[in-house]
Formats: C-alpha cells, sequence, structure tokens
C-alpha cells in the first residue's frame, strides 16, 4: 500500500518536470528503441549472428545484408542487435547489482555513522582510487573472462559510487526532525532506514544508475575490445569493433557501426540521466 | 500506584571543545497518572533535553546522561535495555514535536503514517490500521478523514499537519505524552485549537503530559502542575494556581513581570537584567545570582536545593532567601 502511493507520487512529480525537458525524452526514446531491439533480437535480426558464410565475407552494406557482412561473412546488423542484449544484460545487472550492495552499504554507514562509517567508506574510497577499466581488467584477469565475472567486476567498480551517493542524501535525511519523529514513536533502525528514509534518497540513485549504465557499457565494450569480454563467436559491440579493426580500411562497417550503436546507447542514457537528475532535483521541482 | 513517572537527580551532559559539561543538573520532578506538568523557562534552559534524554532520544555521541533515575510505571527508563526502550516509545509513551511540517516524512501519506505507528505497535494487519487511523483523524477532527488519507504534508497546513502529529502520537493510546513546545509553530488561533484539542483527548484518555513551552499564558490553560526552568535546573515547582498567585523564586517573579498584559499599564515592564551563565561558565553556587534583585542579601557560594516550602509542601523553591 504504502509503496505503490509513494511510488505514484515520486512519478507523478517527476513526469511533470521530466516532461518540460524535451531532450530527456530523445534519451529515453532512443534508449527504449535499443532495449526493444536487444529485448526481440531473436524475431527482428535477419540473419543469425553467429553462422559463418565465408563466401559472402566482408560485403559491403546491401539489401540483403544492410550494414553489411564481417570477416567471417556474418550480418553485421544481425550481430550488432544480439551484441546490444549483451550490452544491456551486462550494464543493467551489474549496475543493478552495484547499486543494491552500494545503496545498502552507504545507507547504513550514513544512519549509523561513526567507526563502521569510518570504516566502509575508507574502504570504498581504496577502491574508487583505481580507476574503472583497470579495475575491471584485473578482476576479469584474476576470474577469467566470461559474461558473469564482467558483470562481477562492473559491479565492484561501481559499488563505491553508489556507496558515496547513498550515504551523502542518507546523513542529511537522518538529521531531519521526522526521521528523530521516528525514533520517537519505538520504530527499529532497520524500518527508518528502509520505510522512511529510502524513498527520499531513491531521487539520486536513479539519475546515478542511469549515468552508470553508459560508464558499464563502455566499459564492458573497452574490455571486449581487448579481448578480456564475453568470448567470441558472441556477438559484443566492443569484440565486433575488435574483429573489424583489421580491415577497417577496406571494410569500415564492420568496427563502425558497432561504435556509433555504443555511442548511442552511452548518449542516450546520459540524457535520460541528466533529464531524471533535472527532474528529481527538489530546487527545480519547486519552481514549476 | 501514585506516580507515573518519577524523575530523581537527572543530570545530562554535552561534550563541548573543553570537555563535559552538564546542560541539566539535578532534574526532578513527578508526574501523577492524567496530570498535565508544564515545563517553562528560555530557550536553552533544558526543557527540551529533558524531554529527550528520558525518550532516549540524545544524539548517541557527544551526550550522555550523568546520573539520576527516571521511573516510568515502576521502571528506570534510563538504565532499561535499548530495546525495551523502544518498545515503550511511541506506544506507552510519546512525543509530539516543535515542527508539524518536518515532522512528518514528505514522501509518505499522511493517513500511511499514523497507519504505520498502530501496525507497528499494536501488531494489527494493515486494513485493520488503516481504519484506526481514519477513527483517529476524525478524533483529531479533521475533516473529510477518507479523502485527507492519501494527502501528502505539503498539501496540508501547518495546523492540520500537528493535527496528524497528534494522532500519530495518540495512536496506541500512551500513558504519558512529551509535548516539545507544539503550538510554537502556529498562530494564535491555531495555538488556542490544538490546546483545547489537546486537553480534550487527554480528559477522553487518560494520560499524562510534559507540557513544554516558553508561553506562560499556554501554561496558565494546559497545566495542572508548573515547574520552572532555569540555567539547566528546576527552580521553583508549584500547581498552576499557586505559581501564579504567589510566585516565590525571584526569577519566577522576574519572568511573570516582563510578561506584558492587557489589564495592566505596561509603559513599565520589568526587563531582566545580565545573561543566562554559559554552559562552560556555571556559577558554583545559586545559577540565578548575578541577576537576582536580592543578591546582596543572599550568598554566591551556596548551592540552593529545591526544599518545600513551610507553608506548602507542595510548592518546591530552589532559593536561599524563600526557605
Amino acid at each position: 500500500m504504502n509503496t505503490f502511493s509513494r511510488l505514484k507520487h515520486l512519478g507523478m512529480e517527476t513526469y511533470h518536470v521530466f516532461n518540460r525537458n524535451k531532450t530527456s525524452w530523445v534519451g529515453l526514446l532512443l534508449l527504449m528503441l535499443l532495449v526493444i531491439l536487444a529485448l526481440f533480437a531473436p524475431i527482428i535480426a535477419p540473419h543469425n549472428p553467429v553462422e559463418q558464410n565465408i563466401i559472402q565475407r566482408l560485403q559491403p552494406p546491401s539489401s540483403q545484408f544492410l550494414l553489411g557482412t564481417d570477416y567471417y561473412g556474418r550480418d553485421v546488423l544481425s550481430r550488432i542487435i544480439w551484441g546490444c542484449r549483451v550490452s544491456f544484460v551486462i550494464g543493467s545487472v551489474s549496475v543493478a547489482a552495484a547499486m543494491f550492495f552500494g545503496t545498502l552499504l552507504g545507507s547504513v554507514a550514513g544512519y549509523r555513522g561513526g567507526y563502521f562509517d569510518n570504516f566502509v567508506m575508507g574502504v570504498m574510497d581504496v577502491l574508487m582510487s583505481i580507476p574503472t577499466l583497470l579495475m575491471g581488467l584485473l578482476i576479469v584477469a584474476i576470474l577469467g573472462p566470461n559474461q558473469a565475472n564482467l558483470i562481477i567486476a562492473l559491479a565492484l567498480t561501481m559499488v563505491p559510487r553508489f556507496a558515496r551517493i547513498a550515504r551523502a542524501p542518507t546523513i542529511a535525511a537522518k538529521n531531519k526532525t521526522y526521521v528523530e519523529a521516528c525514533q520517537a514513536m519505538g520504530f527499529s533502525d532497520i524500518r527508518v532506514l528502509v520505510v522512511h528514509i529510502f524513498p527520499n534518497i531513491l531521487g539520486e540513485l536513479m539519475v546515478m544508475g542511469s549515468m552508470w549504465m553508459a560508464t558499464a557499457v563502455r566499459t564492458e565494450a573497452a574490455l571486449s575490445f581487448i579481448g578480456l569480454g564475453v568470448k567470441p563467436p558472441t556477438a559484443t559491440l566492443g569484440g565486433m569493433i575488435r574483429e573489424g579493426f583489421k580491415d577497417i580500411m577496406s571494410a569500415p562497417w564492420a568496427s563502425l557501426y558497432p561504435g556509433l550503436v555504443i555511442l548511442l546507447i552511452v548518449f542516450a542514457a546520459n540524457l535520460l540521466g541528466d533529464g531524471l537528475r533535472d527532474a528529481l532535483d527538489p530546487k527545480l521541482r519547486n519552481e514549476n | 500506584m501514585k506516580y507515573i513517572l518519577e524523575v530523581n537527580n537527572l543530570s545530562t551532559a554535552f561534550k563541548l571543545q573543553s570537555g563535559w559539561h552538564a546542560a541539566t543538573t539535578d532534574i526532578s520532578f513527578s508526574l501523577k497518572p492524567n496530570e498535565t506538568l508544564a515545563v517553562v523557562g528560555e530557550s536553552g534552559c533544558g526543557k527540551s533535553v529533558t524531554a529527550f534524554s528520558l525518550m532516549g532520544l540524545l544524539p548517541k555521541h557527544g551526550s550522555r546522561i550523568q546520573c539520576g533515575t527516571a521511573l516510568f510505571r515502576g521502571e528506570d527508563l534510563l538504565t532499561m535495555p535499548r530495546e525495551r526502550l523502544r518498545k515503550i516509545r511511541g506506544s506507552a509513551m510519546t512525543m509530539i514535536f516543535q515542527e508539524p511540517m518536518t515532522s512528518l516524512n514528505p514522501v509518505l501519506t499522511v493517513g500511511s503514517q499514523i497507519a504505520e505507528a498502530v501496525y507497528y505497535h499494536m501488531g494489527v494487519n494493515m486494513a485493520a490500521a488503516r481504519k484506526r487511523a481514519l477513527d483517529l483523524m476524525d478524533m483529531v477532527k479533521i475533516p473529510a478523514p477518507e479523502s485527507r488519507y492519501n494527502d501528502y504534508p505539503h498539501h496540508l497546513s501547518g495546523g492540520m499537519c500537528q493535527r496528524i502529529m497528534i494522532a500519530m502520537s495518540l495512536a496506541c493510546e500512551p500513558d504519558l505524552v512529551f509535548a516539545d513546545e507544539p503550538t510554537t509553530a502556529l498562530d494564535v488561533t491555531i495555538q488556542a485549537q490544538m490546546l483545547y484539542l489537546l486537553h480534550e483527548l487527554k480528559q477522553k484518555q487518560q494520560m499524562s503530559m510534559v507540557f513544554i513551552t516558553h508561553d506562560l499564558g499556554v501554561v496558565a490553560h494546559v497545566a495542572d502542575r508548573v515547574a520552572v526552568m532555569y540555567a539547566g535546573t528546576i527552580v521553583e515547582t508549584a500547581s498552576v494556581g499557586e505559581l501564579f498567585k504567589t510566585p516565590t523564586h525571584p526569577y519566577t517573579r522576574a519572568l511573570l513581570n516582563s510578561i506584558p498584559r492587557l489589564d495592566r499599564d505596561n509603559s513599565n515592564l520589568t526587563p531582566i537584567q545580565g545573561m543566562v551563565p554559559a554552559i562552560d561558565a556555571m556559577p558554583p553556587g545559586c545559577r540565578f545570582f548575578n541577576r537576582c534583585p536580592k543578591s546582596d542579601q543572599c550568598r554566591p557560594d551556596i548551592l540552593p536545593q529545591l526544599l518545600p516550602l513551610k507553608d506548602n509542601p507542595d510548592h518546591l523553591v530552589r532559593c536561599l532567601l524563600c526557605e
């Protein structure tokens, strides 16, 4: 009962401000389009993404192969559609996992304060000092390159970010009178944190979620490009750029189009994040 | 059970840069069932600190209770396990806050916030809690509770929010309510409505109340007994009629003399000279000495105790000259 009305309220207010900014709609629609493409890949993709056909290799874009074929004669468009699927799965699962664990650590640390806070945030700061790509590389190198390990690696690099982002608004909310009133009502700390503080920090987390989604997709492509991502022949955007790279002078379509799609995803997620940030910013919200 | 709450020699200290300093010292009072005790005093004299100490709501870092006991229905609030205190808080002992607009969670509907208190403490399901919340909203005279239930705090006025707060704190029929300046943030007509409502609910629910305020006019309306606080100590307690009729401590008298009144000439209001001593520079003796008009008959080195007057054992005063 609570959860629904709360989300409805948040949704309504958010919608009004979100609606004022047209570029955020562009981001949302673009992202939706790509997600639908990825979701229905088996139906939409015109060819099998992994079936090799040496006779048809390095064909330029034509009516049969809309975006051409790669070195092994596979349809670039089909591989991009299937590759989006991998990118979105890795991006969203790793962001969701990082958001869950990061928020848990950050909000509990912020709420409890004291030595626990210092310890947890100290560890987070150390983790954050290692660049995302380097950290991803390290973990994949240790665990071995496959999709699950890639998700773990990306999630681990993002946990400290979400912990930081969850902690600050938790501390701000902790000192509000309504949290004091909750304590005066005898509610347990877990209840205060989950029922009363969490809905108040949800906005910030959503914004960071969409922003870091872009980074996760980008990092996954980068890792796949250097051969540490999902193993071939599974189609991934980063992997396609790498495979097409050696023929880039004669057949640029094999690398160019997957690169453009990565650009589109990152661009769309950032636009959406910007729109959400404006929509959820209480200062801007009060203006209408 | 003669008293519902018996506080004895309570002292709460805060940590400053120069070490621990007592914000309240030797706070002792007792409260009968269905009695209202008004705690009056200027800002910073320790009224709220006392209530927060008893509720166990002081910040964990930088504050501590130095000594004292506080028996609530025979159990010591200051030494009981935290879990036990948490169970009592919100059900048998609740608090109404000063700022109604900020004391409610802005992203939850007001109805669900009342229902949550019921659900949490009374062990009923959400549907029953909702029904009880609607009854409570009706009880605090919120018109059309059904349609107000799903409103958010920012949809309601300050007075309405305070009614919601009152409904929340009375949800589990508490025996004791701390009202921490519940009318300060409201305008005067709403104040009067709130006081009337609280009085009516108190009669209906048979509860005791500690009413913290700095408004002596409010005191006269709501209180059975009054405790006047100054610089972290109680300087005088008496029944409300007695206190207004024969104020005895020089501070109480000075306080009453400094209030503008409609029924007398206000051209020569008497302000109290001087300043309250700082928390880290409390004098060893009487804390009012430097501002007291009778200080030339008194001495600064002896700390007076809160003692009953000879002719009225129910009227206690902390003054060397009044014994």
